[in-house]
Parts: C-alpha cells; sequence; structure tokens
C-alpha cells in the first residue's frame, strides 16, 4: 500500500514519482476510485438518468413535473421533511442531556447508564416497531392493562400515525445523537468550560453558551445522520398504516411494477431524496466547515457529584427514557416466546417453537448474514483503510472528493441506494451473462459501499492521533512506505480500524432498506428474513429472528466496548 | 491489498460455485418460487416437494421463494425481461398470467393429460371463473375464497354481529377495520373488482368509501391484514384469503372467518417462466402438487383442492376437520353452488386494473384522512 | 486578597497530588507555585480555583473559607496555559462574556472590554476571532478576559509555556507591569526557574505535592532549605559531608567531606554530627590559587570539559570520587583559557559557601 506523497515527491525530487515503487501504489489509488466509480457513482448517474428519461430514453423533464404537480406527493415531502426535522428536536432533547450528564456528572450507575444508552442503536429496522406495537399498540399490554383493568372505553392510540413514527424513530436513533454529542464534547479542551465558571457562567447558561455552541460540529454531524435515517425508513411507517411520507412512497411505488407510472415515480422520488440529502449534507458541511474547534485534546474534565435530589433526578429521568427506549425489546422477547399472544397483557403459552424454526428450519438467514456482513466488511478495510490513509498523509489528487464521497455515502437513503442498484446492475457486464442484480454478491458490495464510512471514520481519526513522525522515523532508519505501514502505522491504529469495522459489521447485518429490494433468492439475510417473516404473517418468528440479531448486535457492542474501553463514539462524529 | 480482494471474491465464487454444479441428473436442484402465496401455504409445500424429489429423483432440492404480492411479482417478472431469477410464478389472479403468457414470458405447462384433465374448465353462478387456461400457459392449483376475517372477543366488545359484505359498514367499527390497497395485492383487488361488480362502479366506490370510513390501516401487504386482526390490533379484515386466517388458528390465535356471498374464489394460478433456470424441477413441482399427496398436503392448511375428486377430509381433530369447521362444513367448492359476479374478461384489461388501482389511490388512500373526518 | 491555604491535601485516586501544603499568599503580591511536571502545583491553583474540591484542609480568601464553593462564586480571574479562548466567540466578546453573565449594563460592557484590551495593547483586535491571532495576543485577550472583572485574585496556570522565547521575555515584562500597577493578588504557575526567580515576589517550590521551601527569591537563591531547592533554583554544585564543628553560635561550621574539610555558613538546623550538603554556586567559585588563606575553602581537581557561552566561560572539573564541580568564569575577557586534562585548584570564599541539611 504505498502511495507518494506530495511532501515526499518535492523533496526526493520528480523522478521518485514514477519509480517502479509507486507504480503499484498509483494502480492501488486507481482501484480504489474505480471500485467507487462503479459501485457509488455509475448507480447514481444511472438513477438521475432514469429520472430524467422517459420510457424510450428521451430526455424529459415530465418525471418531475408529475411529482411536483402531485399534492399528495408534495404533502408526502413536507411530512418527510417535518418528520426529520421533529425527530431531529426530539432526539436532541432526549440525546442532549444525555451526553451531558454521562460526560460532565458522577451519579449511581453512570457506567450502566453509558453502556445501556447505546444499545436502542442495535435494534434492527421493522423489529422495533413491532416491538412498540406488541407494548403499545391497540392491543399491547398497555392498552389491554388500560381497557381490562383500569375501565378504559377505548383503547388510546400510542402507536398508528405519524406520531407512533416520531416516537419510534425518537427511541432508537437518540443514542446517535448522544455519541455524536459525548465525541464532540471529548474533543473540547475542558478549560473551555472551566474559563466559563471562572468568569461567573455556570449551569444552563454555561451550556448553552459555551459548551453547546462548541460541539455544534458534532450536533450537526448528529442531526443530519438521525434526519437522513429518519427520512430514509420506510418499515416503520408502513407497519403503523403511513403512507404519505417519500420513503415509503418510493418503497411502494418501486415494489410495485404494474403501473409504470408509479414505477417511474417510484424511481423519481428516490432521486428526489438523494437530491434533498444532498442538499442537507452540502448546507451541513458548510456550517461546520467554519466552527471546528476540536482541539484533539482529550482531557478527561472531572466529573461533578450532586446532590441526592441531583442523583434521584438523573437516574429518574435516563431510567425512563431507557426504560421507554427497551419497550421494543420487551415486546420483542413476550412475542418470540408468546403463542398466541392477543389481547391479554401477557403471552399465556409459551413456546420454543419459533425458535426452532428460525434457527433449524432456516439456519441460512443466519449464516447469510454472518458472511456477508463480513465480506462486507472486508470490503470496508481493504477500501476504507487507504482511503483513510490518503486522506490523512497525503496529497494526492482528489483526496477531497474521496473524503466528500465517503461522507456522501452516510446521507444516501438506504433505499435510494437500493433502487439505484436495481437500475443500473440488471443488466449483465460487458463480456458476460449474469447481471450483478441476481448474484448474491450484489449485497456484500452494496453492504461495503453503504458501512464504508464508518470504516473511513475510523481509521482516520486513529490516524490523526498517530503523528506523522512516527512514520517519518521509520522511514529515516531505511524503512519503506509499505513496510512502515506494516510495521509502524497499522499497529498504531488497528484499534481505530477493528472499532470502525465492528461497527459497519453491527450496522450491515442490521441493514435492511438497500438490501430489501435486492433480494437474491436463497441469499437473504436476517433483516430480509425477518421482513418475509413478517410480510409472511409468522410475526411471532419475525420477532425471533428479531431476538437473535438484536443478541448478535449486543455481543459486537460489547466487543467494541471491550476494546475501546469507554471511548466509542468516535466513529460517528 | 487489491489481489487479496481478487482471490478472496474468486475463493468464495468457487465455494458457492460448487453448490451449484452436480452430476447429470433428472431435474435440476434448486427451485425457485416467486409468489403472494404466503409462507403459510408455500413454506410446507417446498418442504414437502424437495422430500418427494429425494424420492422420486434422488435429487436433494434447494428451495426458496420470493414473497412478493402480486402486482409486484407480476411487474419483476417483466423486469427480469425473460432472465428470470425464479422458476414459478403461483398465486394470484388468472388475468396477469394471461397477460404475462401474451408477452410470451411463460412456458406450457407439462403434466399428464388424467391430471390436466381432471380440472374442472370453470367454476361459479352466474359468471364462470376459469380454473385453468386453455392454451395450457397456467393452471389452478387450490381454491380459497378471499373474504372476511374478525376477532370474536373485540367484535363481541363493539356489539357487531359480521356475516356479509355491508356488516363492515357499521359505525360501530369505526377505525377497526383492516384492508390492503388494490395496488399492493391481489386479494384486495379482487375484492374490490367483486364490490364493483356487485354495485355498478359509481356505487361500488361508495360502497369502498364508506369502508374507507371504517377502515383504521391500509396495511402493507395483504399478509398484514389478518395478522393485526390475530393478534387484536384491529376487529375485521377485508379481502382476506381463508387460508391466511385459518395460519392464524393454527398459530393458536382466535380468529372467525366468513366466507361473504359471490366472495372472489381463486384457484392461485401457477406458471413456469419462460427462460426459468431450473425448468424441469418447475415441472416437477406442479406435477407433485397436482398430485393426490399435494392436494391433500394443502388441504391441511386451509385451502381446497382444485381437483373434485379431492375432498378435505381427515381423522378427527386433524387440521384437515378443523379447516372444515373453520369454513362453516365445506369440502369441497364442487359440492357447493359458487356464486360469482366477477368477470375475468372485465377485470383483466389491463386499463381497467389501472383504472381501480389509480381512482382507488386517488380518491381513497390519499383522502382517506378526510373521509374519515366526514363520516 | 489574602488567601490561605491550610494542610491541604488532594488525591486523584490513590495518588496524592497535594500532600499537607499550606501557604499564605499576602495581599497584593505576585505569589508563584514553582517546580517540576507533575509536582502538583497546577493543581493547587486549580484549588484556589474552584476548579478541584481538596480532600481535606481547608482554604481562606481574605480569613473567610471558601471550600465547596464553585469557581464563579470566588471572584477569581484565571488564564489556562491553552488560554481556553472560546472560539466561536470574538476576542471582545470573549471578554465581555463574563460581564454578560454579571448583567453589567451593555454600554459600561463596551467600555471596560475597550478599557481592558487597551491594558493588554490589543486595541482595535476586538472583532477578530482568537484563531486568526499569534499566540502572545491570544495570551493577551485571555488575560483581559480575567482581568475585565476586577478579580480579587488573578490565577495564572504556565501562560507563557506556549510561546517562543522572545515573545515569552516580553509578555513576561508585560504581566509584572500590569500586575504591579493593579496591585492583584497573583498565583502564578510555573515549570521555568528563571521566569519565577524574574517576576515572582515570592515562590513556593514544591515537589512531588509537597511544600519544599517558600520565600523571596533571594532566599530561595542565596538560603535553600533543602538539596532539591538547591539545586532547581539556578545551578549548583552539591557536596555531600557531615558537620565537623560548629562557630559563631551555629552560624558557621566545618564540614567533613570527601574532599577535605571545607567551612562556610551553616543552616540553623543542623548540629554537630549531621549529615548536610553543601552548596557552591558556580559564579562564587574561581579556579586558582587560594588568595586569602583560610577564608577560602580549595580543591583541586582536572578540567574535564570547558565551554564558551558568551559572557561566562564555564569548565566541569573532575575533583576525583566521580564528582564534578562547575565553575563559572564570568566576563571572560582577560581569562586565559585551560586546556581539558589541565590540573587545577577550584577555589571559593567560605562566605558563599552554605552547609543545609541532606
Amino acid at each position: 500500500m504505498s502511495f507518494e506523497n506530495g511532501e515526499a515527491t518535492l523533496s526526493g525530487g520528480a523522478t521518485r514519482l514514477w519509480s517502479r515503487r509507486n507504480f503499484g501504489g498509483l494502480a492501488g489509488y486507481a482501484g480504489i476510485w474505480l471500485f467507487l466509480a462503479i459501485f457509488l457513482i455509475y448507480p447514481l448517474i444511472r438513477l438521475f438518468y432514469d429520472a430524467f428519461t422517459d420510457d424510450a430514453n428521451a430526455f424529459t423533464l415530465m418525471n418531475f413535473s408529475d411529482f411536483f404537480t402531485d399534492t399528495y406527493y408534495l404533502k408526502a415531502t413536507i411530512n418527510s421533511l417535518l418528520l426529520g426535522v421533529a425527530t431531529v428536536i426530539t432526539t436532541s432533547l432526549i440525546g442532549i442531556p444525555f451526553a451531558f450528564l454521562l460526560l460532565r456528572y458522577e451519579f449511581p450507575g453512570r457506567g450502566l447508564f453509558s453502556y445501556l444508552s447505546i444499545i436502542p442503536m442495535i435494534m434492527p429496522p421493522l423489529v422495533g416497531v413491532m416491538g412498540f406495537v406488541f407494548i403499545m399498540g391497540r392491543a399491547g399490554t398497555v392498552n389491554v392493562i388500560l381497557m381490562d383493568y383500569l375501565g378504559f372505553a377505548k383503547p388510546v392510540n400510542f402507536m398508528y400515525g405519524i406520531h407512533g413514527v416520531l416516537i419510534v424513530e425518537t427511541l432508537h436513533l437518540f443514542p446517535l445523537m448522544t455519541l455524536s454529542i459525548v465525541d464532540a464534547m471529548g474533543k473540547i479542551s475542558p478549560s473551555l468550560d472551566e474559563a466559563a465558571e471562572s468568569v461567573g457562567s455556570r449551569g444552563l447558561r454555561k451550556f448553552w453558551d459555551i459548551t453547546f455552541p462548541l460541539t455544534t460540529p458534532g450536533y450537526v454531524a448528529g442531526a443530519l445522520l438521525v434526519f437522513i435515517w429518519t427520512f430514509a425508513d420506510f418499515a416503520t411507517p408502513l407497519v403503523v398504516g403511513i403512507d404519505d411520507l417519500l420513503a415509503s412512497q418510493a418503497y411502494l411505488n418501486i415494489v410495485q411494477f404494474v403501473d409504470r407510472r408509479l414505477f417511474k415515480m417510484g424511481i423519481v422520488i428516490s432521486a428526489i431524496m438523494i437530491l434533498l440529502a444532498i442538499v442537507f449534507l452540502i448546507v451541513a458541511k458548510r456550517y461546520v466547515a467554519q466552527k471546528d474547534y476540536s482541539s484533539l485534546s482529550y482531557s478527561v474534565i472531572e466529573r461533578r457529584t450532586l446532590s441526592t435530589a441531583g442523583n434521584i433526578g438523573v437516574v429518574v429521568f435516563l431510567s425512563s427514557v431507557l426504560i421507554a427506549a427497551f419497550i421494543p425489546y420487551f415486546g420483542i422477547i413476550l412475542d418470540s416466546f408468546g403463542k398466541g399472544w392477543a389481547l391479554t397483557p401477557f403471552p399465556v403459552k409459551y413456546t420454543m417453537q419459533y425458535f426452532e424454526r428460525v434457527s433449524i428450519e432456516t439456519p441460512k438467514f443466519i449464516l447469510n448474514s454472518l458472511l456477508y456482513s463480513g465480506i462486507s466488511v472486508a470490503i470496508c478495510i481493504v477500501f476504507g483503510v487507504p482511503i483513510a490513509w490518503v486522506m490523512a498523509r497525503t496529497k494526492l489528487p482528489g483526496r477531497d472528493t474521496l473524503d466528500s464521497l465517503t461522507t456522501l455515502i452516510l446521507a444516501l437513503p438506504g433505499t435510494g441506494i437500493g433502487i439505484a442498484y436495481l437500475r443500473a446492475f440488471r443488466d449483465p457486464f460487458p463480456f458476460t451473462e449474469t447481471a450483478l442484480i441476481g448474484m448474491w454478491l450484489v449485497i456484500p458490495i452494496v453492504l461495503g459501499i453503504r458501512r464504508l464510512p464508518y470504516t473511513v471514520r475510523g481509521t482516520f481519526a486513529s490516524l490523526l492521533i498517530v503523528h506523522k513522525s512516527f512514520e517519518e522515523a521509520a522511514e529515516s532508519v531505511g524503512a519503506k512506505k509499505t513496510v512502515t505501514f506494516k510495521d509502524v502505522t497499522l499497529p498504531l491504529i488497528w484499534k481505530g480500524v477493528l472499532v470502525g469495522s465492528l461497527y459497519s459489521f453491527i450496522l450491515a447485518l442490521q441493514e435492511a432498506s438497500a438490501t430489501l429490494l435486492l433480494v437474491v433468492p436463497g441469499h437473504e439475510m436476517m433483516p430480509v428474513g425477518i421482513f418475509n417473516f413478517y410480510m409472511g404473517g409468522s410475526v411471532n418468528e419475525a420477532a425471533a429472528l428479531g431476538l437473535i440479531l438484536i443478541v448478535l448486535g449486543a455481543v459486537c457492542l460489547f466487543a467494541i466496548n471491550k476494546i475501546t474501553g469507554a471511548k466509542a463514539g468516535g466513529v460517528f462524529g | 491489498m487489491k489481489k487479496v480482494l481478487i482471490v478472496a471474491v474468486l475463493f468464495t465464487a468457487m465455494v458457492f460455485g460448487c453448490l451449484g454444479t452436480g452430476n447429470a441428473q433428472t431435474i435440476e436442484n434448486e427451485l425457485y418460487l416467486i409468489t403472494p402465496v404466503s409462507k403459510d401455504v408455500h413454506d410446507p409445500v417446498l418442504k414437502a416437494f424437495a422430500e418427494y424429489a429425494k424420492k422420486k429423483f434422488n435429487v436433494d432440492v434447494k428451495t426458496s421463494a420470493i414473497p412478493k404480492g402480486t402486482p409486484v411479482a407480476y411487474g419483476q417478472i417483466i423486469e427480469w425481461k425473460g432472465n428470470p431469477q425464479a422458476d414459478i410464478f403461483w398465486g394470484g389472479e388468472g388475468t396477469l398470467f394471461d397477460d404475462l403468457a401474451a408477452q410470451g414470458l411463460l412456458e406450457k405447462i407439462q403434466l399428464p393429460k388424467k391430471m390436466w384433465d381432471e380440472i374442472p374448465e370453470s367454476i361459479g353462478k352466474p359468471v364462470p371463473l376459469p380454473l385453468k387456461d386453455p392454451k395450457q400457459f397456467w393452471v389452478g392449483t387450490m381454491l380459497e375464497p378471499y373474504g372476511i376475517i374478525y376477532q370474536p372477543k373485540l367484535v363481541k366488545r363493539l356489539g357487531v354481529e359480521i356475516k356479509d359484505w355491508d356488516d363492515l359498514l357499521n359505525p360501530k367499527l369505526k377505525g377497526q377495520i383492516a384492508q390492503c390497497t388494490p395496488d399492493r395485492s391481489s386479494s384486495s383487488h379482487a375484492t374490490v373488482e367483486v364490490v364493483l361488480m356487485t354495485h355498478g362502479w359509481e356505487k361500488g366506490w361508495d360502497w369502498m368509501r364508506k369502508l374507507a370510513a371504517n377502515t383504521g390501516i391500509f396495511t402493507a401487504r395483504s399478509r398484514d391484514v389478518p395478522s393485526v386482526v390475530a393478534k387484536g390490533e384491529f376487529a375485521v379484515g377485508f379481502g382476506v384469503p381463508s387460508y391466511m386466517a385459518f395460519a392464524e388458528v393454527l398459530g393458536g390465535y382466535d380468529v372467525m372467518y366468513v366466507y361473504p356471498s359471490n366472495a372472489y374464489v381463486t384457484p392461485e394460478p401457477m406458471s413456469v417462466l419462460k427462460g426459468a433456470p431450473h425448468a424441469k424441477a418447475a415441472h416437477a413441482f406442479i406435477e407433485f402438487l397436482l398430485s393426490e399427496d399435494g392436494q391433500k398436503l394443502i388441504s391441511q392448511l386451509g385451502v381446497y383442492p382444485v381437483t373434485p375428486k379431492y375432498k378435505v377430509q381427515g381423522a378427527p381433530g386433524s387440521n384437515q376437520e378443523k379447516a372444515v369447521a373453520f369454513t362453516g362444513g365445506m369440502r369441497s367448492f364442487f359440492d357447493i353452488q359458487v356464486g360469482n359476479v366477477y368477470n375475468v374478461q372485465q377485470a383483466g384489461d389491463k386499463k381497467r386494473i389501472e383504472d381501480v388501482n389509480s381512482y382507488f389511490r386517488k380518491e381513497i388512500t390519499e383522502k382517506h384522512k378526510d373521509i374519515v373526518k366526514e363520516k | 486578597m489574602n488567601i490561605e491555604l491550610k494542610d491541604i491535601v488532594k488525591s486523584f485516586g490513590s495518588l496524592e497530588a497535594v500532600s499537607h501544603v499550606s501557604l499564605d499568599i499576602k495581599d497584593g503580591e505576585l505569589f508563584t507555585l514553582l517546580g517540576p511536571p507533575g509536582c502538583g502545583k497546577t493543581t493547587i491553583l486549580r484549588l484556589i480555583g474552584g476548579f478541584h474540591e481538596a480532600n481535606s484542609g481547608r482554604i481562606l480568601f481574605d480569613g473567610k473559607p471558601v471550600m465547596g464553593k464553585p469557581p464563579y462564586e470566588r471572584n477569581i480571574g484565571m488564564v489556562f496555559q491553552n488560554y481556553a479562548l472560546w472560539p466561536h466567540m470574538t476576542n471582545a466578546e470573549n471578554v465581555a462574556y463574563g460581564l454578560k453573565i454579571k448583567k453589567v449594563p451593555r454600554n459600561e460592557i463596551v467600555e471596560r472590554v475597550n478599557h481592558a484590551l487597551g491594558k493588554v495593547n490589543l486595541e482595535g483586535l476586538g472583532d477578530r476571532y482568537p484563531g486568526q491571532l499569534s499566540g502572545g495576543q491570544q495570551q493577551r485577550v485571555a488575560l483581559a478576559r480575567a482581568l475585565v472583572l476586577n478579580p480579587g485574585v488573578l490565577l495564572l496556570d504556565e501562560p507563557l509555556s506556549n510561546l517562543d522565547a522572545k515573545i515569552r521575555l516580553q509578555v513576561r515584562a508585560e504581566i509584572r507591569k500590569l500586575q504591579k500597577d493593579l496591585g492583584i493578588t497573583t498565583v502564578y504557575v510555573t515549570h521555568d526557574q528563571e521566569e519565577a526567580l524574574t517576576l515572582s515576589d515570592r515562590i513556593a517550590v514544591l515537589n512531588h505535592g509537597e511544600l519544599q521551601q517558600v520565600g523571596t527569591p533571594w532566599e530561595l537563591y542565596e538560603r535553600p532549605a533543602n538539596p532539591f531547592v538547591a539545586d532547581f533554583i539556578g545551578i549548583n554544585n552539591l557536596i555531600p559531608g557531615e558537620i565537623r564543628e560548629t562557630e559563631d553560635n551555629g552560624k558557621r561550621a566545618k564540614v567533613a567531606t570527601k574532599f577535605g574539610v571545607l567551612l562556610g555558613a551553616c543552616d540553623s538546623r543542623l548540629k554537630i554530627g549531621d549529615k548536610c550538603t553543601v552548596c557552591v554556586r558556580p559564579e562564587t567559585a574561581a579556579i586558582g590559587e587560594r588568595k586569602n588563606g583560610a577564608s577560602e575553602n580549595m580543591i583541586p581537581g582536572a578540567i574535564s570539559f570547558a565551554s564558551f557561552i558568551g559572557n561566562t566561560m564555564r569548565y566541569d572539573i573532575d575533583i576525583g570520587e566521580n564528582t564534578i564541580l562547575r565553575v563559572d568564569i564570568q566576563n571572560p575577557r582577560n581569562h586565559s583559557p585551560h586546556d581539558i586534562g589541565d590540573k587545577v585548584n577550584v577555589v571559593f570564599s567560605t562566605a558563599t559557601t552554605l552547609a543545609i541539611p541532606s
């Protein structure tokens, strides 16, 4: 992995750039670009091409004019934006205090809370909303108790409607916000906070004037992720019967092939979603670029202790949020063991039959999940580590674009990518007979692309901490760049790479937006299996498979925690 | 590292490639369905077929199904352009199959003549419903009505009784009905057509609007309808295939089923796709399904044989007997007078399908909130 | 403001960062906490500022206990080592922020901010952001921010450590002048003994969390209380020995060493037979013959190293027993240099020779 570095070229003379040794490096760099060009840029271009052409491949703006003159789609657009903004607000209201309390205060159970606060993240799509419905639905535990024991005439509608989507997204995504803030706060020198105290600023005032503004880059990054995630989620709205959102419309229209006009609208909606995501990304980047205050000083601030009342207040707040966030877990556990559970607070009969069915009859879901997530992580490492290295250590042309591209991936809605792939790879490659769509390989590739940013960021962050002089020292005693990377850089950054990869792995395990559209028969992964079980009426099996997936995710998370100690937010920034 | 990746890809490709090749054989060792027929039925059938193939051809067939709603599956098959990733299309309305056949995307069914002839041409009065394609591009595989499912506990609490379609318009059911949309589900589509053909276009839509006023959820897929009713989330489900309701009973849920007047009875057509990667296995599968063993198997799952000589019958307490009890004592569709108003030619017209779907989308789903408010 | 620390202990986990330290900082003085990295000096400063709470002991501001009070209730002004200027505020906003918190009227804020920036020679730079200033300028903004509130005590945490040598000298002089002008009690933390000597009214020397000595720069230099202070402040030749006999009421002593008996001033704590350390400053020693008889000590040796540093000629002289004595010949213009290996005598006045407890 030897990429020539601009500075070295200057000092070493022009001939070095073209020495044989560098040829391999440049070829590798070209390989990275080729990979991104084929599997990221081309599908997106193809999607836009389709959106701007009619069935006869002639250029047209009709599709967009259809979209923008249809009040229903406009309503869906506004609803999606509002839902995204609302989720950002609610996750902020929960996520920011969480981050602040966990970082700055000492209270009973702080360690436990900080571990538990990440757990809601590992809830796979669809499973979360299922779990909520089991507990909070019209016939869920809470309503059954309200009606059968507390005399309510009608169930309280917690779930069915846009507010249900908001509840599910909020309790699923607030950890993303917490992690982003924790990460950002960790990078801010504590003396900035102390300086504020020394001039008399304290409490909320200090938070609003000093602490929060300094964490804006992290906050904006977290907010963007939350926004895009909500924006792109179609599973949750569909379960609670909400159709008038962009992601739902994109999904419903694209899987509906009968009416070509609707199908085309699915493509157009995906293109519009991607465009909107890119706009938000650019705005966020602009904003963050002006305000990067991180000092990379990971010094620790002394945690404040609280009064007894303060302790109680904090523990009650954190516990109630976490209990709410864990509702789907209770629901999933009950439903995966409960037989024929309906209209009683808890299942009356318990069984292992669902687990037997999913684990004995369809172990392929689990195997496929592990295998494809594994391959996708390999892809992430093979391409992500060099990309991070190029970004951190070289002045190669195109490195800024690499940075933008990997960030762009974070903002791309999974549905959009899935649809772009569907359009881009349905024809066979040149000189071959099979199209990528329909080969199992498409699944790990799309997962790899989708999760690439986590590896890139994890590695990049580690590389920033490893001072360049370590590498220069190795080179000064005669090690070539390749050897230096292997013997010096890699041992110093492997933790960052590993953590980034584990995150990629967890998220790959749970991916069900792009992969759901690209399903290859016989090669379904667990989330697709969950979807198939659920859609096929086997809700209990879906819950059982969901529970297995959650446990897998929790194991990975535990591993991350073991590896990194407490600091796990870095790759989310 | 690039090299390593290529090697890794080649290696995994080899490993997986090996699984796909084998010795000369009578049928291929894989079989893929694309089907709206839910897991409740396709899973046991595929499993039984794998055993059958092992016995008859000594082949271990790897089977899998791509579960898609009928319209979606139909569109997917067109999208494959004759290079399908599945072998068999199973389920839904016969008209879509005729359409695919016209596009040259289906292969003719290869069945022993006796087996083919045992299946009647059609069923139902006053309008006959075809059970097989005279051109032999598709064949019916089993019979079941698209009717009404309800949660007895909830329905009792609400103080309503469900006997026929019109009972669904009772204002006491406000917010309690679950249905799917016709562009996502052929059972919804067919049931909407039944309503339209019973009442006529204008009055039929009025009826659907009244139903919408009572509707609490338009589910993402037709199979969700019985699920949410079984769970008790909603009291009544509209346009539900009987076997799906029966699957909930087998799953331990307390649900009841109504076969309302003139409900659409589907023969769940089956075809082999043109260019199917495992065509031999596909034809073997159809033959198996229409054999006595196949028809017996499905009769345990809440659907009815498509061949008059097979009846739903079993030992007391068996699933067959439960199914019979569930649909009010019926043992075969050929034992009763099947009422039908559904006109295949009319409903199968492509323009008509799009008209119904887009009318439903524009006037029912998109205006659902307003309809609920008005009523 | 007068600040008293009484028997302060502060631990971080099992590490005792400050161990039973008592200090009395007088009103208006510039008091320096000096010591090597990790000696606890910054911890003491932060204890005074209220950023840490002591495990035990008392801190009094003008006789009133402040333990448990947060920083904003202590009327302090603090300048942090990395300046800690808020990057999202302009310089003027940085300075104004504390006044805004105290709800000072807007026009008064403007006036006081301008005044404070003027005091540190930063007129006209208020609208810029800290990132647009040089290190020295940032330091002055931090100073202005601390001073604008008219604090009772100014706390400076290694304020010059991030500046380059030339600017350091300049800012050092400015700080001293500003402090004298304002007459504000100032606690100054540094590890640079030269900085401490030039700036301070009084210095507390710390090592391993323990207080070594408190005194004026003069006292510390001339009368170090122990070998650590003797060695840490300035350059010193330290020779171990034992008190043989005392004279002049214990003010002078004869000390037996491996290099003969040396005569010098004696720390009052020493008695006959005590182990002690003899200190000889390089600039008080000379090379040559004893001229004044008994008023000078003499140790023979050989030149092992010589270096010329402009105003000084510095010799390292090997006197045996693995011991090197350093001799500085100041203003060496008329000095004829010795070669390495030359046998010479080191002579030093008994008046500048000091015996202190080991």
